[in-house]
């Protein structure tokens, strides 16, 4: 059995590591909150944005611009996985980079590579010695919209360069502080919207033309989408640390409540002990 | 007057600013500016900084917006704007601060080669904006 001064020792060491996770507890639900704030501001402009590009793509030749063309031979695709740049934050990272392990998985035949985007997927993946081809880390702390305008130059460059076919990006989408869904949405070429009805063609007036709107406006849409799914991604981050280190406070609870106990048993048992000795021995002296 | 009206969105990174039936809108297109009534033939335009209008019934509402894009369709106009604020929502003393600031940015851009002239031009020309819509109210 272990010692009084152990035990006491364990119970000190799991009291301070309580105040470290319930401290990295309360700044995480701080800044989950302005997290959503943004999250929930930017969505419905990013969302009309898309919709509205998607609805024009429909009704307008693919071919007018590189960015809106099709592939339909789709052979070379790049994957942007987006990560925390943290880790203890309970499943996220790992949950993303498996859903990222089984579309390797699935499109095997395919060449594949990969963009990663915060720092917990690169070193996952470069452990593994995948190819990737760019990435952008350690930025998370100090989220800015400039951010994704680098992301999405950089991605941009690729795919117009590097002759990819696709983009797709996996990434997780903020529902509620514990739950994050995640999500694979096909950033390049831009997929027009579905009609329910037999296509239209409405011939669209552009201003000033056609290939001119087309070729600041799909950009900006890229950007807007990217900042969108970086929020998305870090108010996740914040959720997902928060419910785990709410989780570990409470298991420190635990811990600390059985240490506890075996505290008190042992003590007890060497009062006790003490006792029969001191009792024995004046037993002895009767004699 | 229901027989006029279309549907408006003007939605910004921030907020959705106007999400309405209204009669009509005036947009400052980047080839000059335009209105749009019910039933406008489809139109994708990118917008410069300039006034925006909408009037609903007798309320007209002017919103000062710094570029964006205007995508018509009969039923449904929708506006995505850089910025947008209401007449209202302007503070007169920040634009001008801003416009005395541009103004001298450009003032000086001889002498300092740091200044970017074409961002202090645009900023110049999104606070005169500003000042404008507030005055005309």
């Amino acid at each position: 059995m272990a010692t009084i001064r152990e035990i006491k020792r364990r119970i000190t060491a799991v009291k301070s590591t309580q105040k470290i996770t319930r401290a990295m507890q309360m700044v995480a639900a701080a800044k989950l909150r302005r997290a959503q704030e943004n999250i929930i501001k930017a969505r419905p402009y990013a969302i009309t944005l898309d919709r509205t590009i998607a609805q024009v793509a429909m009704r307008t030749k693919r071919d007018v611009h590189p960015l809106l063309a099709d592939h339909p031979e789709n052979h070379k695709t790049l994957l942007v996985v987006v990560t925390a740049d943290s880790g203890l934050c309970g499943g996220f990272n790992t949950n993303i980079i498996r859903s990222a392990r089984s579309y390797l998985e699935e499109n095997r035949d395919k060449d594949i590579k990969l963009f990663c985007i915060g720092r917990k997927g690169r070193d996952f993946f470069r452990r593994l010695e995948l190819e990737i081809v760019g990435s952008k880390v350690l930025f998370f702390n100090h989220l800015k919209y400039a951010d994704a305008v680098e992301a999405v130059a950089q991605i941009k460059d690729l795919f117009l360069n590097d002759r990819y076919d696709r983009v797709d990006v996996l990434y997780n989408e903020f529902k509620s502080a514990i739950a994050q869904i995640l999500r694979t949405k096909q950033m390049l070429p831009l997929v027009p919207a579905e009609t329910e009805e037999a296509l239209t063609p409405i011939d669209y007036i552009y201003e000033p033309d056609e290939y001119t709107v087309f070729d600041t406006l799909i950009p900006y849409n890229l950007e807007i989408q990217m900042w969108r799914i970086l929020l998305e991604s870090h108010a996740s981050e914040m959720g997902a640390k928060m419910t785990a280190m709410d989780a570990a406070t409470e298991n420190a609870n635990d811990l600390l409540n059985i240490l506890t106990i075996s505290y008190n048993r042992a003590r007890q048992a060497l009062i006790t002990k003490e006792i029969s000795e001191i009792v024995g021995g004046a037993e002895g002296l009767k004699v | 007057m229901a027989e006029n009206t279309f549907h408006v969105e003007v939605i910004t990174p921030e907020k959705v600013l106007i999400s309405d039936e209204v009669n009509s809108v005036e947009v400052p297109g980047a080839h000059g500016e335009f209105q749009i009534l019910t039933g406008h033939t489809p139109f994708l335009t990118s917008l410069k900084i300039g006034l925006l209008t909408v009037t609903k019934g007798v309320e007209k509402i002017l919103i000062s917006i710094s570029g964006g894009y205007c995508e018509v369709m009969p039923e449904k106009t929708t506006i995505l704007a850089h910025t947008a604020e209401t007449a209202k929502q302007i503070d007169k003393a920040r634009a001008e601060a801003a416009r005395k600031r541009a103004q001298s940015r450009i003032d000086n851009a001889e002498k300092d080669s740091s200044i970017d002239i074409d961002r202090a031009q645009l900023a110049l020309l999104r606070a005169i904006n500003r000042i404008k819509t507030k005055n005309m109210k």
